[in-house]
């Protein structure tokens, strides 16, 4: 069946093609699952940070709560807009409501994201910029984070002259090899596996990898202890979707 | 003082508090929220005998202080390091002016700290002048994230922290503790980045003042280590990091690890940060904690009991010319 118009205010929808049907709330925690917590580089679902989804009609609403209130305005604000972000762009949706709870920043944050503002708009007195260097730094870490991983994987491996094709199939190699193509870096069978965010070739190699090490430790250590802190607030309100 | 098997430690706790949280001196939705946040760490990395009612936890009777740390807990001298929160308390969170009566009854037990805020400019100079004169502080403690008015924090290369820090250099006020906090201006910046502390360790060395950096940094551990590793004026306090030897030990073993091989035993600093943790189990379990066989081959890394003692006691000891008996 062809739907009628689309309601004032919606997407238009191209003359004659069928409207997509609305998602269902499966398919939202689906989406949601690829926004991550730019710090922990994890997903906002696994994580436990969503509350409720609601799909109205073409609507999706969705809340989310963090560990503390007290989380980082500018990191709380990449996950709410990455999460509406990530809602608009499923077929079948008009608009996106992401609600932030229990949060000091709870109200600019909701108000900012729904409204499609920039951070640097909804807080013009205290910012000199927009987010896009915040998150580019956050992505290295990620990045190097990932490598550690990947490197504990290979045991006694020889890693001098290790090349992409060398890895043996992992889910650390894979996530591995989505940040060095999400960030541009070489991604062919010959490409060196150890480089650090530029692609180049680590000439240090015990240096770099005590540093990625400490890296990965500092962001486990940190992610144990969000995870924590949100059992604690929301002991027995469960998440949707969630896994430890 | 520790004592077990016949050995002593000597006990000095780097960071204390003797807050008011409660209801009454809240001003707004925001010190509710503060000591909520504060009360879930507690509540998330203490052993479950050591968990406390919220109600006591927004504000805890002197003797209960007294107990925790002097009676049941190994302390020998604790140390106050203020949290001002003015814009979400009536009277403040934990100011001087409230840790100053302790120090007045228990001489021997505090050594009382001070604060400066850079925003404050030549009145808040001022005030730093007078804490010194008054109190005789020897150290100030700085939380960068703290609200003022629309001013969501600062930062110790603005230039005024740069007078203050010189006038801390001038009064010989030298051990300049600095805490991070989620927030800072601007905003898009990380706020828990410590590049600043990097600028001004190197720029007030030759002044002879150590920058203790709280919780080591966390959640930016990596940084603070890179900093620490260049800046021979620069120390680790352990508040944070030591609860997770009981709730998240090989967390607390990994970052442990790295902070010995980094930053070296010499320059860590044990802290309960009382009342959000209590000291007692936290010594208990550290004096017996061994670092597991894997880590210590790959790190490279030991903690021994002579390691122990400087964190738990001497490192400190010597910041503050803490006189350490004999016996330990």
């Amino acid at each position: 069946m062809i739907e009628p118009d689309p309601s004032p205010g919606g997407r238009t929808i191209g003359s004659g093609a069928p409207a997509a049907a609305a998602p269902t709330e499966a398919q939202v925690l689906a989406a949601l699952g690829k926004v991550l917590d730019p710090e922990l580089d994890r997903s906002i679902v696994d994580l436990g940070f969503v509350r409720g989804v609601t799909v109205s009609g073409r609507d999706v609403r969705v809340e989310l709560r963090l560990p503390t209130y007290w989380c980082a305005p500018n990191f709380s604000w990449l996950m709410a807009a990455d999460a509406r972000d990530a809602i608009l762009d499923l077929p079948g949706v008009d608009g996106a409501n992401v609600v932030l709870v229990d949060h000091h920043a709870a109200g600019e944050v909701t108000a900012g994201v729904n409204e499609g503002h920039t951070f640097e708009k909804a807080f013009a007195d205290e910012v000199t910029g927009g987010l896009d260097q915040l998150r580019r730094t956050f992505r290295r870490k990620a990045f190097f984070v990932r490598q550690d991983r990947l490197l504990r994987t290979l045991g006694g491996h020889d890693l001098n002259g290790l090349r992409l094709s060398d890895l043996p199939p992992s889910p650390e190699a894979e996530a591995y090899l989505a940040i060095r193509a999400e960030l541009g870096l070489d991604c062919s069978a010959d490409a060196p596996a150890v480089t650090d965010a530029e692609g180049r070739i680590v000439q240090d190699l015990q240096t770099h990898l005590r540093c990625v090490r400490l890296m990965r430790v500092s962001m486990e250590s940190n992610t144990a202890l969000c995870r924590g802190l949100l059992d604690e607030r929301y002991r027995g309100q469960e998440a949707i979707g969630g896994s430890r | 003082m520790y004592t077990k098997g016949g050995q002593s430690i000597f006990i000095v706790d780097g960071h204390v508090h003797f807050w008011d949280a409660s209801p009454q001196n809240q001003l707004n939705k925001y010190g509710d929220g503060w000591i909520r946040c504060f009360y879930d760490y507690h509540r998330n990395l203490s052993p479950k005998d050591y968990v406390w009612p919220l109600e006591l936890y927004q504000k805890y009777p002197e003797e209960r202080m007294m107990r925790d740390l002097f009676q049941e807990g190994y302390v020998d001298k604790a140390i106050f390091l203020p949290t001002n929160l003015k814009d979400f308390y009536k009277n403040g969170f934990n100011t001087i002016e409230q840790d100053a009566p302790m120090k007045e009854k228990y001489p021997d037990k505090f050594i009382l700290n001070g604060s400066f805020d850079a925003r404050e400019g030549p009145e808040g100079l001022k005030k730093l002048e007078e804490d010194v004169r008054r109190y005789k502080i020897k150290g100030v403690k700085l939380y960068t994230a703290e609200w003022k008015g629309s001013s969501k924090g600062w930062k110790l290369t603005d230039p005024w922290a740069r007078r203050y820090l010189d006038k801390c250099a001038e009064l010989g006020v030298v051990n300049i503790h600095v805490h991070k906090g989620p927030t800072i201006w601007p905003l898009n910046k990380d706020a828990f980045d410590v590049a600043d502390v990097d600028d001004v360790a190197t720029d007030y060395r030759d002044a002879g003042l150590k920058f203790i950096v709280e919780h080591c940094g966390l959640p930016r551990l990596e940084d603070f280590c890179w900093i620490a590793v260049q800046e021979p004026n620069v120390y680790a306090g352990l508040a944070v990091v030591m609860p997770f030897i009981h709730a998240r030990p090989r967390y607390f073993a990994e970052v442990m690890s790295e902070l010995l091989w980094w930053v070296g035993e010499d320059r860590l600093l044990f802290a309960s940060d009382y009342a959000l943790w209590s000291p007692k189990w936290i010594i208990d379990k550290f004096v017996e904690f061994q670092l597991p066989d894997d880590l210590k081959e790959q790190t490279g890394v030991n903690l021994t009991m002579e390691g122990k003692r400087k964190i738990l006691g001497l490192n400190a000891a010597a910041l503050y010319n803490i006189p350490v008996p004999v016996a330990a």
